[in-house]
């Protein structure tokens, strides 16, 4: 893992310091609301519905058990005893107060944490693949590119007022678990036909209001013109992004509106400007950050754990939960573990700190202190020796942390929504209660397989629902909620936005609404065929005859 | 600022700039975790006097983002928002919090009257518009 130099350990104490001279500017009266909002906002503090809420910046989704357990510690002093796992691989805080945020700032310091890059209109927290590093198939880990573009985007004066806020995705591997193509930024890490690594620079793509898949701007960039080129693509948004409508300055409606083409011209020109040299990254400093990336020492281990095995074998939920929640490690005799924060009718992405903790200590134990969060809101140990499985699983039992369900109609994303959201026009737990609570059976769930289900209180489209299989878009209308469905949507590789299938459901209809399209699914699949591939095949009209047509 | 619709009253409200709490104006020109000890609009007139207030810099001294809302009488008496969201805002989370959740020991109990700061003088005070 990344280890912060002297450098990063200043910036991020200078700043815990300036914020706490801000809040008593505040407090005295000497700083406005209206003064002191872009402040908290810049430092990852907003309000919210019942309360302020801090928005803690995990860096690519890796954070040390240390780190975790600090997170707990906040969570027990400074708020209710739990926090909630982003779609940007964040935690957020829902109770902190004002007055007690510089000191919670000053603890997230002490391990190298901030709330820096968490809002405003910035380059905001880089995310990642979750299996960063021990994915099969992967080119190159993609957190050395994450840590370089963290470290160069934090503070740089150019890029702090933007016309609207800027995400970057990197993936080194051919499975996009980090959904590049809906990203301001996406950067997948390939090998070209000489055997050179770059990037693929994928441009444009986002959710919200406006969703569009990115495109190719830059079919090959060579690893060491990664920085002259995102600040030639920054400096050309920078430039022409829409200022003057909020709903059109993200650079996703710039691509549109000028054409990929004529933007693309603009972006090389202004990349042939810059004086390259002088903005790439130090080799020497890359090679420095890539340190901190090295393969730890693995054992050498037989693929298969013997013991492992039996115990599958004699231990059906065990069985289960391998099945589902063991993803394969580049390294023989060792697996990657998901933790789902997933509960059948728990809130998704939300951890008590007692769950923290031991996510902390199991992650000591069997994973070399390292954890991930992933931006389906759980959690992946990515360094367990198969030897080790039965015990850590035994743990998480314990901890009610080993939900079999990753992947599965179950594991949903949903954002805060109007239980927590100030933006929200509509409810967004309750409805992914309710499905999970419905598909509750692990048989059912198994026969259903694959499927992302994914729900957003708002047109803000956190919760990612554009790109679920079945996404879900809470709205409001004469003061009722009620949520329109859309199908089709894919957040991988094969990304596509989903299609609206028509009028929109009521809170206590969406549940029945989504058996229906389930049922639809396993009555007309074909053997083998996933919930994804049978829309493709048949599209949309069976699902909306089932929604819509007089029963 | 929303039409007044008769019948319906109306209520300022904020977020308290140190704690985050949801909290009322009151009649005595305090502030109130307490929906029902909220001063009450309900002519057109009153209505217009709290919008007005939302953007009064003593009441952005001590509060966040304060805006009026529109509240019924429910049949037990007690004041109801119209909206899902303000109820939301002012009974926390509808759904079931983690475990360990609820106040913190040293948060204060939310049927105390917290009295955030007096921002204005008692209305029937000889001064019924309330100069700030
Ligand atoms: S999608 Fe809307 S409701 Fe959900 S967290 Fe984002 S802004 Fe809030």
């Amino acid at each position: 893992m990344y280890r912060y130099d002297q450098f990063d350990q200043k910036i991020v104490a200078e700043r815990s310091g300036q914020f706490r001279a801000q809040v008593a500017r505040r407090l005295s009266g000497a700083l406005t609301e209206d003064e002191f909002k872009p402040l908290r906002l810049m430092n990852g503090l907003y309000l919210q519905l019942h309360a302020y809420m801090l928005r803690v910046a995990i860096p690519y989704g890796t954070l040390s058990s240390r780190q975790m357990r600090k997170l707990a510690h906040i969570a027990d002093k400074y708020d209710r005893g739990f926090g909630h796992f982003t779609t940007r691989q964040n935690l957020q805080f829902n109770w902190p107060k004002l007055k007690d945020v510089p000191d919670i700032l000053d603890e997230l310091a002490e391990v190298e944490m901030h709330a820096i890059q968490t809002s405003g209109n910035c380059i905001r927290n880089v995310t990642a693949d979750h299996y960063a590093g021990v994915a099969t198939a992967e080119i190159e880990d993609p957190r050395p590119t994450a840590e370089l573009l963290r470290q160069w985007s934090t503070f740089h004066p150019e890029f702090t007022y933007l016309p609207r806020k800027f995400k970057i995705a990197v993936t080194g591997a051919d499975d996009d678990r980090a959904a590049i193509m809906v990203h301001d930024i996406g950067l997948k890490i390939i090998r070209n036909d000489r055997g050179e690594v770059g990037y693929r620079v994928i441009l444009g793509g986002g959710l919200g209001r406006t969703p569009f898949v990115g495109r190719i701007v830059r079919d090959f960039l060579p690893k060491a013109e990664l920085l002259p080129y995102i600040e030639a693509i920054m400096r050309v948004y920078n430039t022409h992004g829409r200022r003057d409508n909020k709903y059109k300055a993200r650079i996703k409606i710039l691509v549109h509106e000028t054409g990929l083409e004529d933007l693309r011209a603009e972006i090389e020109a202004e990349f042939a400007r810059n004086d390259i040299a002088a903005i790439a990254a130090d080799a020497d400093e890359v090679a420095r950050i890539e340190a901190y990336f090295a393969a730890p020492s693995y054992e050498t281990l037989p693929q298969l754990s013997k013991s492992f095995e039996i115990a599958k074998a004699n231990n059906e939920a065990l069985g289960r939960w391998a099945e589902t929640n063991l993803a394969d490690h580049k390294i023989p005799g060792y697996s990657i573990v998901n933790i789902s924060i997933k509960p059948v009718g728990g809130v998704p992405g939300d951890v008590t700190s007692a769950q923290m903790i031991a996510l902390a200590d199991l992650a000591e134990r069997y994973s070399l202190s390292e954890l991930r969060i992933t931006h389906r809101q759980n959690v992946v140990l990515p360094y367990v020796r198969k030897n080790d499985l039965e015990a850590l699983w035994q743990g998480l039992v314990g901890a009610g942390l080993a939900t079999d369900n990753i992947g599965l109609v179950t594991d949903i994303i949903a954002c805060p929504g109007m239980d927590y959201c100030a933006l929200a026009t509509a409810r967004s737990i309750p409805v992914a209660q309710k499905i999970s609570t419905t598909f509750a059976d692990p048989a059912l769930q198994r026969d259903i397989g694959p499927l992302d289900i994914k729900i957003s209180g708002c047109i803000n489209a956190c919760g990612h629902h554009h790109v679920g299989h079945i996404g879900i878009l809470g709205l409001e209308k004469r003061g009722e909620e009620y949520y329109q469905i859309t199908l089709g949507g894919d957040a991988t590789e094969t990304a596509a936005i989903g299609e609206i299938t028509g009028p929109g459901f009521s809170e206590d209809e969406v549940a029945d609404a989504v058996s229906r399209i389930i049922d639809t699914y396993l009555e007309t699949r074909n053997s083998g065929e996933s919930f994804i591939e049978a829309y493709r095949r048949m599209g949309p009209s069976p699902f909306k005859e089932a929604l819509y047509a007089p029963h | 600022m929303a039409k007044f619709r008769p019948g319906t009253l109306r209520v300022l409200t904020a977020n308290d700039l140190l704690t985050g709490d949801v909290v009322f104006l009151t009649d005595q020109g305090t502030w109130s975790r307490i929906l029902d000890e909220a001063r009450l609009a309900g002519t057109q007139e009153e209505a217009a006097k709290l919008d007005a207030l939302a953007a009064n810099a003593q009441v952005e001294a001590l509060t966040v983002a304060a805006y009026t809302i529109d509240v019924e009488r429910g049949a037990e008496g007690r004041l109801r928002p119209l909206r899902t969201r303000e109820l939301i805002r002012i009974s926390g989370p509808l759904t079931r919090l983690p475990l360990k959740t609820g106040r913190r020991k040293s948060d204060p109990e939310p049927e105390h009257t917290a009295a955030i700061g007096v921002l204005m003088p008692p209305r029937g005070n000889g001064d019924d518009h309330v100069s700030l």
